[in-house]
């Protein structure tokens, strides 16, 4: 009994022994790394701010200014152009009508509301995924409109979300601006 | 024979012999006593250990279990890392864009003695470090480096790229010493709003100065309201008009009218913080001078007729005038070997709202003579006009405005046409933003108020006459003086002045100082902006006028046009009913006005 306890208590002092020890060693050198850790963030801080004046210095207003006239050319916005009421923002205008490639099928598959006469170049429009719509054209104000603009209302109303949401592929007539100065004077002409 | 006893006593007694038990144990009385006393020691020194383990069990406990702060963490605070405090906080716009920030720009130095002991050749070693500065002389740096002196400034206030160079030259003895330079990644952009420090980084002018105390002493940022986009476009707009009519000097500050606000304020020609011009008095030249002034805070004005918006709202505010008097304009005013007389003279009986659009000194001399010296010298001084405006610079920089010790009959009518009378520019547009605001007085600030807080003010003049004022500044841009200050959508309202410089007690002719103050939009002012032209040249297209409508009115339009989408001010169609209704004026409707 006596023998036993002694050998007990003799490794239990050997095993907390080493556990102490070892996890006085995980601890210091968990505390080593966070040290270093945190001298790499100040570090870093200190790069950052340094960064950022050197941002601040190559964003002077003066040097935009004298980049944009020397390369971009954007003008001022004019007051015309800026709209400050959601319900100032006019209306999509109707798309272009595109070339009828059997668009009865269509209609009769997609909606079933031929009650309400729609004009079918127009539905063929949102339906179809040929060269009728486009991102631009219909912003622009001189596309002829194919259709009142109620049953245009009407027919937004009635298509079902996906149907509209899917993207036309490019369109033909929208010819691509080759350069920046030419997207700008696109989009200036057009308003 | 050996008795028991002896027999026990024997040291040589076999060890497995006990004597036998019916031997008497003879008690030694005083040996017992000692071994009692041992025991109660023993025992007592037990139970005091016991107590101080307990003590500490106990402590041990209590801090890691029962800790009062249980969310505090338990790390060692020494343990943190933490950056020093810069000498100086950040100065930064209000949408955060740095104005002022310390970088640093450690000083290189040499230990000659450490390089010639590691066997560097210091012909070599100086060729690299030419190489890597090429603004050192080669000679200079061979001496010092040659010299085996264990300390020589190389240079000082090295960039980050430049002390990168050097130190991936890796030679050794080369060291740096830490050092921070304030710079200002801005350049000129606003050099008198911002100021600037001296080598002992303490300000020496502009907020630098004014929140020397408050900028030392802290870490985070001190956001300032001034927004650069607006100030770039202020700055770019006078110079503009500076170059335009060979001006000697242009200057130009925009308010919130509801906060107190200084967006943006410029005063040309003005300096780079980054390298100051001298501001000794012996060593500074008269153009050093020139730049470090600034026109805004210390320069003092007579800036005639734009004093006609106090002037009426005098008149309107106390009752002597309404918007339908009448005031006879036919011929000038003499006193004494003085005339007043109207620049551009209609000769007739004109109503109030006429004598502001076409700025008729006669008309206004009369107005104020009608409401009498007392009445005109404590509105004056309610608007502020008679005392430094209260703001967050240095004394020094804020100067106290000019007035006649004794308000005489002349200096009333005088003062009714903003001559006799030197404020400065800032004072203009403190008052001006409470004449349009509605009639509330506040201080004007150059720190960033948080979104939607009030700030306190003092009410100076109705609600009704404010509306007043507001009608008749936008008259003078519709029918006055200043048409040449519209901008098409955001409703531009103000009054011009072109006044005569006072050089040593007497007017002279062709130097003037052209200014306009205004507002927009006019029938809900946001901002209030005053600009001005130091000794304005006529040209050609102004067809040789230099006056306010000509030089700074038009301006003040481009600058509006510009900054109005930043400041967040959505344009309005100003021939839309509500607006004209809002801004018309009653007695003069079916009227035209003509000016020419």
């Amino acid at each position: 009994m006596n023998r036993f306890g002694g050998v007990f208590w003799f490794v239990l002092v050997i095993a907390s022994g080493m556990t102490n020890f070892l996890v006085k060693q995980t601890v210091q050198n968990l505390d080593e790394q966070l040290v270093k850790v945190r001298h790499q963030a100040v570090d870093e801080q200190r790069k950052i701010h340094d960064l950022t004046a050197d941002w601040t210095y190559l964003n002077q207003p003066e040097l935009l200014a004298n980049l944009n006239n020397t390369y971009v050319h954007l003008q001022q916005v004019s007051p015309k152009q800026i709209v400050s009421n959601l319900d100032d923002i006019p209306l999509r205008p109707a798309p272009a009508p595109s070339p009828p490639e059997t668009p009865a099928p269509l209609v009769a598959e997609a909606t079933p509301l031929p009650a309400t006469p729609i004009a079918p170049p127009l539905l063929a429009s949102v339906m179809a995924p040929g060269p009728a719509r486009s991102p631009i054209v219909p912003v622009s104000v001189s596309v002829p409109a194919a259709a009142p603009p109620p049953a245009r209302e009407r027919v937004a109303a009635a298509m079902p979300a996906p149907v509209r949401a899917q993207p036309p592929p490019a369109a033909p007539q929208a010819a691509k601006p080759a350069s920046l100065d030419a997207l700008f004077a696109q989009v200036t002409g057009s308003r | 024979m050996l008795s028991a006893q002896r027999l026990d006593d024997n040291p040589c007694r076999p060890r497995h012999f006990k004597p036998p038990p019916c031997a008497p144990v003879i008690a030694d009385p005083a040996a017992v006593e000692q071994l009692e006393s041992a025991r109660t020691r023993l025992k007592l020194a037990a139970s005091l250990f016991a107590l101080v383990f307990l003590v500490v069990i106990g402590r041990l406990v209590g801090v890691v279990e029962l800790s009062a702060t249980p969310n505090e963490p338990r790390t060692a605070h020494a343990r943190l890392v933490t950056p020093p405090p810069p000498p100086r906080a950040d100065i930064v716009d209000r949408n955060g864009t740095l104005l002022a920030t310390n970088l640093d720009s450690p000083a290189l130095y040499v230990n000659s003695k450490q390089m010639l002991q590691a066997g560097e050749n210091p012909e070599q070693a100086a060729l690299q470090i030419t190489r890597a500065l090429p603004d050192l002389s080669p000679a200079e740096i061979r001496g010092k480096l040659a010299s085996g002196k264990s300390f020589s400034y190389l240079k000082r206030s090295l960039t980050p790229q430049q002390e990168y160079l050097v130190n991936n030259l890796g030679i050794p003895g080369i060291e740096f010493s830490a050092a921070e330079k304030r710079i200002y990644p801005l350049g000129d952009l606003a050099a008198h709003t911002v100021g600037y420090c001296n080598v002992d980084n303490i300000g020496e002018a502009g907020i630098e100065r004014g929140l020397n105390r408050s900028i030392r002493g802290r870490n985070a940022p001190v956001m300032l309201a001034l927004d650069a986009r607006v100030q770039f476009v202020l700055k770019d707009e006078l110079q503009h008009v500076m170059d335009q009519f060979s001006a000697k000097g242009a200057a130009g500050i925009i308010m919130n009218v509801n906060t107190g606000e200084i967006v943006a304020m410029a005063s040309l020609p003005d300096f780079d913080p980054n390298h100051p011009p001298s501001t000794n008095p012996v060593t500074a030249t008269p153009e050093d001078k020139e730049r470090v002034f600034d026109k805004i805070t210390s320069g003092e004005y007579e800036l005639g007729s734009v004093f006609k918006v106090f002037n009426t709202a005098m008149a309107l505010d106390s009752g002597v005038s309404t918007m339908t008097s009448t005031y006879d304009a036919r011929s000038g005013i003499k006193i004494g070997r003085f005339t007043i007389e109207d620049y551009h003279g209609k000769h007739r009986i004109l109503s109030l709202p006429e004598i502001f659009a076409y700025s008729s000194n006669i008309g206004s001399a009369k107005m104020a003579i009608a409401a009498g010296a007392d009445r005109q010298k404590s509105f004056l001084d309610r608007l502020g006009l008679l005392s430094p405006v209260p703001i967050e610079l240095d004394k020094v920089e804020v100067a106290r405005p000019h007035f006649p010790s004794v308000w005489r009959p002349v200096n009333v009518m005088t003062i009714a046409f903003g001559h006799g009378i030197a404020v400065t520019p800032l004072h203009m547009v403190t008052a001006t933003a409470a004449i349009v605001n509605g009639g509330i007085l506040r201080p004007p600030t150059m720190l960033k108020v948080p979104e939607g807080e009030e700030v306190p003010g003092v009410r100076v003049i109705s609600p009704k006459t404010s509306e007043q004022m507001r009608k008749l500044m936008r008259l003078v841009v519709e029918a006055g003086t200043a048409k040449f200050a519209e901008a098409p959508g955001y409703v531009v309202g103000g009054k011009t002045g072109t006044a005569e410089k006072n050089i040593h007690g007497h007017y002279e002719e062709k130097k003037l100082v052209s200014s306009f103050i205004g507002a927009f939009p006019m029938n809900d002012p946001k901002y209030v902006m005053l600009t001005l032209v130091d000794e304005p040249h006529g040209n050609k297209e102004s067809h040789g006028y230099a006056t306010a409508g000509w030089t700074v009115a038009p301006a003040t339009s481009r600058i509006i046009q510009r900054i109005a989408p930043l400041l967040g001010v959505a344009p309005q169609d100003e021939t839309s009913p509500d607006i004209k209704q809002a801004l018309q004026i009653e007695s003069l409707v079916g009227k035209k006005l003509e000016y020419n």
